[in-house]
């Protein structure tokens, strides 16, 4: 069974405009590297130069942070469901 | 100018929850349809400030993950993020302008400027590209019904 990737909005346009797509189990980092063979133009808006995780991106696991897990080196197995989403903050400071 | 339906069940929702957050800011989102000229709310989602900060507010992870999903099998958008000002005005910080990243979602401030008469007004925040730190404000109309 793939790992489910649920795809927010904003980055839509860069995978056909699919909600969700499919990827075979692996770490995080296996993902995102399949996603992005899938999906070249995806590449930018998830990693930063060094390859990490953006800041600007949060990435959960079965609705746990992957900050909290093991950020990149995190598994995903069969079923597992990965949502990536655009970061939410601001406020008058 | 564009506008943003908003009834006056969720409205009074939303700006009760932003006073039970006080003296921190609080947040949350609207679920609902978004419209070209018009984005309609039908769902309030109150969320804690996992910041706890009278300046600054990140939804609660987990609150968040559950009303996206409620959403999603509901059919509903993100029509609109809310936060409270406690202290200034209802328009958008540096720090939201920054920190927005939903180019449809109308961000609605609930301004406690003047303590016993909260108000708030809608906005849309455009960018070139959803990463850039800045953009440009378009206020959208609240009509609340």
């Amino acid at each position: 069974m793939p790992v489910k990737v649920q795809v927010p909005a904003v980055l839509r346009p860069h995978v056909g405009g699919q909600k969700s797509v499919e990827a075979s189990p692996g770490t995080l980092r296996d993902v995102i590297a399949e996603l992005v063979g899938a999906y070249p133009s995806l590449s930018e808006h998830l990693l930063g130069e060094e390859g990490q995780l953006h800041r600007f991106v949060n990435v959960y696991i079965n609705d746990e942070d992957v900050r909290y897990l093991e950020g990149l080196d995190t598994k995903l197995g069969d079923g597992d469901v990965l949502a990536i989403l655009p970061a939410v903050a601001g406020g008058s400071g | 100018m564009k506008t943003f339906v908003v009834p006056k069940d969720i409205y009074d929702g939303m700006v009760a929850h932003c006073l039970e957050g006080m003296p921190n800011e609080a947040c949350g989102f609207i679920g609902g349809k978004v419209g070209g000229n018009e984005s309609v709310a039908t769902k309030l989602y109150p969320m804690t400030n996992a910041a706890a900060s009278p300046v600054f507010y990140r939804p609660d992870d987990r609150e968040m993950l559950a009303a996206l999903k409620d959403m999603d099998e509901n059919g509903l958008d993100v029509a609109s993020i809310f936060h409270s000002h406690v202290a200034t005005r209802a328009y958008p910080s540096p720090t939201d302008i920054r920190e927005a990243h939903y180019p449809d979602a109308v961000f609605v401030i609930v301004s406690f400027e003047n303590r016993d008469d909260p108000y708030a007004k809608g906005y849309l925040i455009h960018k070139q590209d959803w990463r850039d730190a800045t953009g440009q404000v378009e206020e959208v109309e609240l009509v609340v019904e």
